[in-house]
């Protein structure tokens, strides 16, 4: 074949073949000549004028630019949406360029265009999440300069003058302390950080940020992408859940205060009886000249007003609900104290008093000299349950460990254990199962506030005549934290 | 000289009672706890008993009903004297102990804590 022919095979070959729609309209707007991509797309288009065929219209397109590469002979683009042969809607890139005859005029115009229908919808949709998605998103630069920011972002945090993403989320004047970006950029690899930030109304917003790197050029990051999201409120909420429990506790509290008086008004009774009896009893032994009578009364109101001093004492601590001192502290070492506390006491009962502590617990942030209350109340009753038991072997351990995440304490014994009524009312002020002169009626109250300051739980399983055991657990993620 | 049996756990309470029942003519026998008192009782043929029913284990009730059910005991008056008895003073042991005990006669007296000493000699003296 010669070259021309194949020239020519290959013109005719290319204009059917290219994946693009190609029309040359005459000087009327009338196509004249189409090629296969386009009669696929737009359909039949003998006889057609070009904005009949792309737009299904009657009329000539406003600022056609077709008429302006006749008019000046010059190529322009634009970007147009139309209908296919189908009437569905798509979108498309025009190329005009003239087509001149042996006397310089623009005697056609070749139209060629490509589809864009997909790539608008992609387009659209990911515009649509970028600006709606409720998350601040921005594209930062190597120097923090936001090149790029959502609809989100820009009504929260935009304001005009400020180009750095320090200056629009923080208000600030150079990049940030904490800054999550600068690793990214460092790295390359994606960082989450907690960040606080004030928005443009100067609203103090705190907000969860993800940092990606975006784009990479010569093994480094240029752009990364910022997407941050919005923990305000669930902050806010926090508070609020914080300060409900902080009243529930208080109404406890004066609700217990309001019972402990009842109580105490009874307690009293009982001393007003001791006081007068002793009163009585020393009169008397004065009357009968009974030295020995006037010594008995006289231990009598001596007993009783050291009753009153111990109440009193325990009562004020109670209602006045002293503060508790947190600092970071070790579970185990706690324990320890407290065994050591009373192993004499138990060895003189025949007692056997255990620590079992399996592993090292971390340190953590707690009220030690609470928790040291706490457990004495504990093992001091674990101690008087044994005491009135007849089971031999007596035995009160003491557990310290952690487990999912929570440090646990258990006091076990093999005490009198509980029956039902008793374990109801334990938890309950003034109420002692240990006779007058003995037990303030105060020290599981005592433990069971000691374990709310920690926002723990304390639970009790007990058998009558076989034991007791009482679970305190705190979890690590619940404990206050040393800021608060 | 008559005799007055008291079972009672708190020691003080018990030097009060003895002291004030010594004072005013009658002997005493102390029991610390109702087991005890239940055998002195049987032993030393009081003409009064004195109980606390709120002792800790609260075998006071178990001991006034034995005392009740026994026909050689039966006939000795028996004071309650409560103790701790819920909130306030507020006598629910004792009620409790009333409404549940129906085959058993109440007790001949009653006195809550503190106790009112003039009452109470009255109480015993109209009674023995």
């Amino acid at each position: 074949m010669p070259k021309q022919a194949v020239v020519n095979k290959l013109r005719t070959e290319l204009f059917n073949q290219v994946p693009m729609s190609i029309a040359v309209i005459d000087c009327d707007n009338r196509i004249v000549i189409a090629n296969k991509e386009f009669e696929k797309t737009y359909g039949d288009w003998k006889g057609k004028m070009c904005h009949e065929a792309y737009k299904h219209s009657a009329q000539i397109c406003a600022g056609c630019k077709a008429k302006k590469t006749f008019e000046s002979g010059k190529v322009f683009s634009s970007k147009e949406q139309g209908y296919n042969k189908d009437g569905k809607l798509n979108f498309y890139l025009v190329r005009y360029f003239p087509l001149f005859d042996d006397d310089g005029r623009v005697a056609f115009v070749v139209e060629m265009s490509a589809d864009i229908t997909e790539q608008v919808a992609i387009e659209n949709e990911y515009k649509l999440i970028f600006d709606n998605v409720p998350c601040y998103i921005t594209v930062i630069d190597r120097d923090f300069r936001v090149v790029k920011a959502n609809g989100f972002f820009n009504d929260k945090f935009s304001h005009q003058g400020k180009t750095y993403c320090y200056e629009m989320y923080k208000n600030g004047n150079q990049p940030c302390e904490d800054c999550v970006a600068r690793e990214v950029f460092k790295t390359g690899r994606k960082q989450r950080g907690l960040q606080t930030g004030i928005d443009k109304d100067g609203t103090e917003s705190h907000y969860m940020t993800t940092v990606a790197p975006l784009l990479f050029d010569k093994g480094q990051v240029n752009l990364a992408i910022e997407i941050s999201q919005d923990i305000s409120e669930m902050m806010h909420l926090e508070t609020q859940l914080e300060q409900a429990m902080h009243e529930k506790f208080e109404a406890e509290r004066l609700a217990a205060v309001g019972q402990t008086i009842a109580g105490l008004s009874h307690t009293i009774k009982n001393i007003l009886m001791g006081l007068e009896g002793g009163m009585y009893v020393v009169n008397s032994g004065l009357k009968r000249k009974d030295d020995g009578l006037v010594k008995q009364g006289w231990q009598m109101l001596e007993s009783d007003i050291s009753r009153i001093s111990t109440i009193v004492k325990e009562f004020l601590s109670f209602a006045k609900g002293t503060k508790p001192n947190f600092t970071m502290a070790d579970p185990v070492q706690i324990a320890n104290d407290v065994i050591a506390l009373f192993k004499v006491v138990c060895e003189q009962s025949g007692i056997e008093l255990k620590g079992s502590f399996p592993m090292p617990v971390d340190k953590a942030y707690l009220d030690p000299e609470g928790i040291h209350t706490a457990l004495t109340n504990l093992i001091s009753n674990a101690i008087d349950a044994c005491l009135v038991s007849d089971n031999k072997k007596l035995c009160v351990t003491l557990f310290c460990y952690e487990e999912d995440g929570a440090i646990v304490f258990r006091i076990k014994d093999n005490g009198c254990g509980m029956d039902y009524d008793t374990k109801q009312k334990i938890f309950t002020n003034f109420f002692t199962t240990k006779g007058s002169g003995q037990g303030t009626g105060l020290g599981l109250l005592m433990t069971r506030k000691i374990v709310s300051q920690h926002r723990g739980k304390i639970e009790v399983n007990t058998t009558e005549g076989e034991g007791s055991e009482f679970v305190i657990k705190f979890l690590r993620k619940q404990l206050p934290k040393p800021a608060e | 000289m008559k005799k007055i049996l008291i079972i009672e756990d708190e020691q003080n309470v018990i030097t009060y009672l003895d002291t004030l029942f010594k004072d005013h003519g009658y002997g005493t026998v102390v029991a610390t706890s109702g087991d005890v008192g239940l055998d002195l009782a049987k032993k030393e043929k009081p003409d009064l008993i004195t109980l606390d029913i709120s002792m800790p284990d609260k075998s006071g009730i178990k001991v006034y009903r034995t005392l009740k059910e026994d026909k050689t005991l039966q006939k000795i008056p028996v004071v309650v004297i409560t103790g701790v008895t819920g909130y306030a003073g507020s006598p629910d042991d004792f009620k409790k102990f009333l409404s549940t005990r129906k085959s058993v006669p109440p007790p001949e007296g009653f006195m809550p804590k503190p106790i009112d000493r003039d009452a109470l000699i009255k109480m015993i003296k109209k009674l023995i």
